[in-house]
């Protein structure tokens, strides 16, 4: 069985749609079944993406839909790996503890904070490079 | 293993991440209105160490021929399928 | 001769997208590839049939038809389409919804892939 690497990176923020169909190919991935190949996916939030990556949004009370926090949650729950782009995270000022998580789903797994460098790797490495 | 970049616009690019990508072997393709990227003096395009491709039916589309260009190859749609199936093993739309 | 696989999320009218992805769909088709593509999102408004031809005027429907008789598989996401009030029996003749294990499973045998996100 070969591993295939999906990169999914997720520019903006607050596009409602946008940043959710990212995650919602990264679960995509990891739901589908062949015999020899399976997906491995990671969604890296970076440029104004890494907005989408802070805890307390309520946006279900403002709007009344599932907002892009409720959706990162569950991609933890579904072992999507999640990254921040450290740079992105300092520019826009959003510490480590701002960032949320899927705890009260029984996660452990938090968002993965990585420098660019590292998801350049990443970028060069993975199999499949989606930019949303 | 060639990396494409494809850039369809003048100022909707990516600019961040095409400035901060580093991979070997990289090649951007302008299309739609990134082909005026060719004629843009700082344009980011131009600041990466990249073979430059534009493609000649958005050239013209817009008023431009192969003529006007310089530092950049002119394709077709034909010659740009052989890239993609060629030379580009990965590519990303910014 | 390969398999490219293109997926998009873009709108089919007010941008240029569609038309580049469709010409080289044509291009690649003409030289014995196959060309699959996945709507996302928004793209999927470009499915619908009877889009009514201007005179001089991008006409997607009709490029679609003619793309599809040469070859291309082109699909539509189910969950997007339904969210935006298009049926599958609304689609272009020859194009089926499908949920988005299609794409993996295609991109997982194709020679080459491209995806176009947001604008």
């Amino acid at each position: 069985m070969a591993t295939k690497k999906v990169l999914i990176l997720v520019r903006s923020n607050m596009k409602e749609e946008v940043p959710n169909l990212g995650i919602d190919h990264a679960m995509g991935a990891m739901a589908v079944f062949l015999e020899d190949v399976e997906f491995q996916a990671t969604v890296a939030f970076i440029n104004s993406g890494v907005l989408n990556c802070m805890k307390g949004q309520k946006f279900l009370d403002v709007y009344g839909v599932e907002g892009v926090e409720n959706v990162i949650k569950l991609a933890l729950a579904s072992d999507v790996r999640i990254v921040a782009c450290k740079e992105d995270l300092e520019k826009y000022g959003i510490s480590e503890e701002m960032l949320t998580d899927a705890k009260e789903l029984g996660v452990e797994t938090g968002i993965e904070v990585l420098p660019w460098e590292k998801i350049n790797e990443e970028i060069k490495e993975a199999d499949y490079v989606l930019f949303f | 293993m060639g990396f494409a970049v494809f850039v369809n616009s003048i100022n909707c690019v990516d600019v961040s991440t095409l400035e901060r990508l580093n991979v070997d072997d990289l090649s951007i393709v302008l299309v739609q209105d990134g082909v005026y990227h060719v004629f843009i003096k700082d344009s980011p395009v131009k600041k990466k160490n990249a073979k430059i491709y534009v493609l000649k039916e958005d050239l013209e589309s817009r008023g431009l021929s192969a003529e006007n260009v310089s530092d950049a190859e002119v394709v077709d749609y034909s010659k740009l399928v052989d890239l993609m199936m060629g030379e580009f093993e990965k590519m990303v739309w910014l | 001769m390969g398999t490219l696989v293109i997926g998009i999320l873009t709108r089919p009218y007010g941008s240029t997208n569609w038309a580049f992805v469709l010409n080289l769909a044509k291009a690649a088709l003409e030289k014995g590839h196959k060309v699959k593509i996945w709507c996302s999102g928004d793209a999927n408004f470009i499915l619908k049939k009877n889009q009514k031809p201007f005179a001089k005027k991008f006409n997607y429907e009709s490029q679609i038809k003619e793309l599809i008789e040469k070859g291309l598989e082109i699909v539509g996401c189910e969950s997007c389409h339904l969210m935006r009030g298009i049926h599958e029996e609304e689609f272009i003749e020859g194009v089926p919804s499908r949920t988005m294990t299609w794409f993996f499973e295609n991109i997982a045998t194709a020679d080459r892939v491209l995806f176009i996100g947001e604008e």
